[in-house]
């Protein structure tokens, strides 16, 4: 082989011109850089393109875990993030920040047992003695007294638990907190073996993310987990199942995104915080059909105006009202419905909207409703108005809007409660 | 004595120790039926596999070579056990090689088409159909990050290798000491590092952050590798060199450099095999980036060791190929640039002479 200095450079120049054979990006299009929950990763693989493709952003997300994501996004490394666990107590998020819910998707009690047939019912309690390894045969009487038909093998129980801090670990470590509080005696934590009543059972193995723990599982004869619906799916074909779980009403529900959705439809109206935009699980629901170990993922994004909050703002709102509900049923999701879906509608419109000049011109003759200076301030409820520069400029009409009168800028104080901001508001011709 | 003959005898040097034809014929035949004996016991007894029959036949071999000494004496004996443990660690090593490559290719190949070149992940789902999207923009970023940690790190590499073995000064033993402490840092330390230096202050991910980051881990495996070269060059060169009234400076530029030139290059080679498999450090610092750019200062950056990573964590049977794809396309990636910065140091050697 025989090369001069001039053919290696001809040949890095080719290498780098057939890779400019794909999309480049121009300075005018906005790049959005993502981080968080794997729960909600594989719903983004699937609309991220898709958003890129109509919206010429481009638009990347880098999973690494919920707390990760939040770290991202506190640190700004991040220009949105997924989290199925709130900020902590210790963590520092910026003030202009709001969660907006994106999707909801059923946790599985997933276990591999070649010897058993038929579908495993299990009841929280079971479940809370299985992974606090107070359950350790698969031929336990409890397991016996809720599978009546079903012949259970006697070998031994193998937990399987994520290793790394997961938002999965949160929510399934707080449903057994809600649902067996006399069995999962440990608060909810992140990282599952700190979550654990008596430590990690013996036998037990930890592996990381979600697909760590389902390729243990698949792997592993007598083997349970806890894990997203749509890995247990993918490994159906290794002998892989999912148990029908006891809801509060009594009856026995598979993982599905109808039990999901199901779940999440009957949630009642104070789980839905109005102040953040959190939306907590009802893990004790009594609706019969929903399952009772749904998650809730939501997105991270801020209020403050800028263009690329603006594409955030897009972003999450092309997923709440199009990518979602294409895409959920076969990813193993449930997209968000009727009320959950207004309310995230609701926060994701309060996405860069605090200081948006959008908001604050109005032309002349015109008004710009009440509503919209109370999200340019960053307030939330009913406002009341008050020109105080500019009085010739704008007055205040129907007591909650301002009407343009003849073009130059104003002053208009917006007070919600006892909270004060004054913006500037700019009247065209 | 007479001298009755006039004729000269080309001496043949006698070599006791080369087998004959008939010698290597038995040979052969032996290792035939042992492992065809192997293969007899591996189908009768729980053993399975083609480790079953290593397990079998490799001691089997040995206990051969010993019962035949008692025909050809024990000198024989030795060398017969010796070339079959060597002959089996030779065959043994193979297996995970030639199946690492195996695997890779017969997993991966369905990925590789032009597209997989020429496009990106953009607009594409990891787990859409294989005749759309590519992996143009992880070629591209981890050709730009290998790039700039090789110009930051092989120049200082082979300067501190100089310096230890060259100019012998007084932190010698200090650089020694650093450099040895730093091959032994983690990857993801590496990353760490970066992240809360310059991606922190930045308050953005970027393409130069993973590439020092891939720098940090580059230069001790660099500055390690060029010392060993510069040892081997003989002390007699730098007298001579010395004796004919060079500098030192001279004396390491125009002597000691171009006699290990192709060494110095080994040594930027295995830099680079070190770092471009890489994944920790560049998820911390370049992140995942879907669409093909060069510019390493303007946010996050693809790069092939973190789309494989992406690919794998999405599980979908099209993105488990494309990652396969996209190993496949590292390893070639890799050997092509070794190949490419051998041919390079190989002839400008040989022009010069």
């Amino acid at each position: 082989m025989r090369l001069s200095k001039k053919s290696v450079a001809a040949l890095f120049a080719a290498v780098t011109i057939a890779g400019t054979g794909g999309t480049v990006v121009s300075a005018n299009q906005q790049t959005l850089t993502g981080a968080g929950s794997t729960f909600i990763k594989n719903l983004f693989d699937a609309c991220i393109p898709e958003y890129n493709d109509i919206s010429n952003d481009t638009v990347s997300y880098g999973g690494g875990g919920s707390g990760a994501g939040r770290t991202a996004f506190i640190n700004g490394t991040a220009d949105y993030a997924a989290s199925e666990a709130r900020f902590g107590s210790a963590e520092k998020p910026p003030a202009d920040f709001t969660y907006v819910p994106l999707i909801a998707g059923p946790v599985a009690i997933a276990y591999k047992n070649s010897n058993l047939t038929g579908t495993l019912q299990l009841s929280p309690a079971t479940i809370a003695k299985i992974f606090a390894g107070q359950i350790t045969t698969w031929n336990h009487a409890d397991i016996a007294a809720e599978n009546a038909g079903i012949t259970l093998p006697s070998n031994n129980i193998v937990v399987v638990y994520r290793a790394d801090s997961s938002g999965t670990s949160t929510v399934f470590a707080q449903y057994l907190t809600a649902a067996a509080a006399s069995i999962w005696t440990k608060a909810p934590s992140g990282t599952f073996v700190n979550a654990m009543p008596s430590g990690a059972p013996a036998g037990s193995i930890a592996a990381p993310g979600s697909d760590g723990v389902i390729n243990k599982v698949a792997s592993t004869e007598g083997s349970i987990t806890y894990v997203e619906l749509s890995f247990q799916k993918e490994n159906l074909g290794d002998g892989v199942k999912a148990a029908s779980v006891r809801n509060a009403a009594g009856t026995y529900v598979a993982p599905s995104p109808v039990a999901a959705a199901a779940a999440v439809a009957a949630l009642p109206a104070a789980n839905y915080d109005q102040a953040t935009g959190w939306v907590s699980p009802d893990f004790l629901t009594t609706v019969p059909n929903a399952y009772p170990i749904t998650a809730l993922a939501m997105g991270i994004a801020r209020k403050t105006y800028s263009a690329k909050n603006d594409s955030v703002r897009d972003f999450f709102n092309y997923i709440l009202n199009t990518c979602a509900k294409a895409q959920a049923p076969s990813l193993g999701y449930a997209a968000l419905t009727g009320n959950s879906l207004r309310f995230a509608q609701a926060r994701a419109n309060t996405i860069s909207v605090v200081g948006n000049p959008a908001l604050t011109t109005v032309k002349r003759n015109q008004t710009i409703t009440g509503a919209n200076l109370v999200a340019a301030a960053g307030l939330a409820g009913t406002p009341t108005l008050r020109v105080t520069k500019g009085g010739n400029v704008c007055r205040v009409v129907n007591k909650t809007d301002i009407r343009g009168t003849r073009a130059g800028t104003c002053d208009v104080r917006v007070t919600v409660g006892t909270t004060n901001v004054t913006l500037k508001i700019t009247v065209t011709r | 004595m007479t001298a009755a003959t006039n004729q000269t005898t080309v001496v043949q040097p006698l070599r006791p120790w080369r087998p004959t034809f008939s010698q290597q014929f038995a040979r052969f035949v032996t290792v035939v039926l042992v492992v065809a004996a192997a293969a007899v016991v591996v189908l009768v007894s729980p053993l399975a596999g083609l480790a079953g029959i290593a397990l079998v036949a490799i001691p089997l071999q040995m206990a051969v070579s010993v019962a035949r000494s008692s025909r050809h004496g024990s000198v024989a004996a030795r060398n017969d056990v010796a070339t079959s443990l060597i002959w089996s660690a030779f065959l043994v090593l193979l297996v995970p090689w030639m199946s690492i490559i195996f695997t890779v290719v017969r997993r991966g190949y369905q990925a590789i088409s032009v597209n997989f070149f020429t496009d990106d992940m953009r607009i594409t789902a990891p787990d859409a159909d294989l005749a759309s999207g590519g992996i143009a923009h992880a070629i591209v970023g981890t050709l730009i990050m290998v790039a700039i940690a090789s110009i930051v790190s092989v120049p200082l590499g082979i300067l501190s290798g100089i310096y230890i073995t060259e100019i012998r000064g007084r932190f010698t033993k200090v650089v020694r000491f650093i450099v040895q402490a730093m091959s032994g840092v983690p990857s993801i330390v590496a990353g760490l590092f970066i992240y809360s230096t310059l991606v922190l202050y930045n308050k953005s991910y970027s393409g130069l952050a993973g590439a020092l980051a891939l720098a940090v881990l580059m230069v001790p495996t660099v500055a390690r590798t060029s010392e060993e070269v510069l040892k081997l060059v003989p002390e007699d060169l730098r007298f001579a060199g010395y004796a004919l009234g060079s500098s030192q400076a001279s004396n390491v530029f125009r002597i000691v450099l171009p006699t290990v030139r192709s060494g110095l290059v080994t040594s930027g080679i295995l830099g680079v095999a070190r770092v471009a498999g890489e994944t920790a450090p560049l998820l911390m610092t370049a992140q995942v980036f879907l669409a093909t750019k060069g510019n390493p200062l303007d946010g996050p950056l693809g790069s092939l060791p973190v789309v494989i990573f992406s690919f794998f964590q999405n599980g979908a049977d099209n993105a488990v190929t494309r990652a396969w794809g996209a190993s496949m396309v590292l390893m070639i990636l890799i050997t092509f640039l070794f190949a490419l910065a051998r041919a390079v140091s190989a002839d400008r050697r040989r022009s010069r002479r």
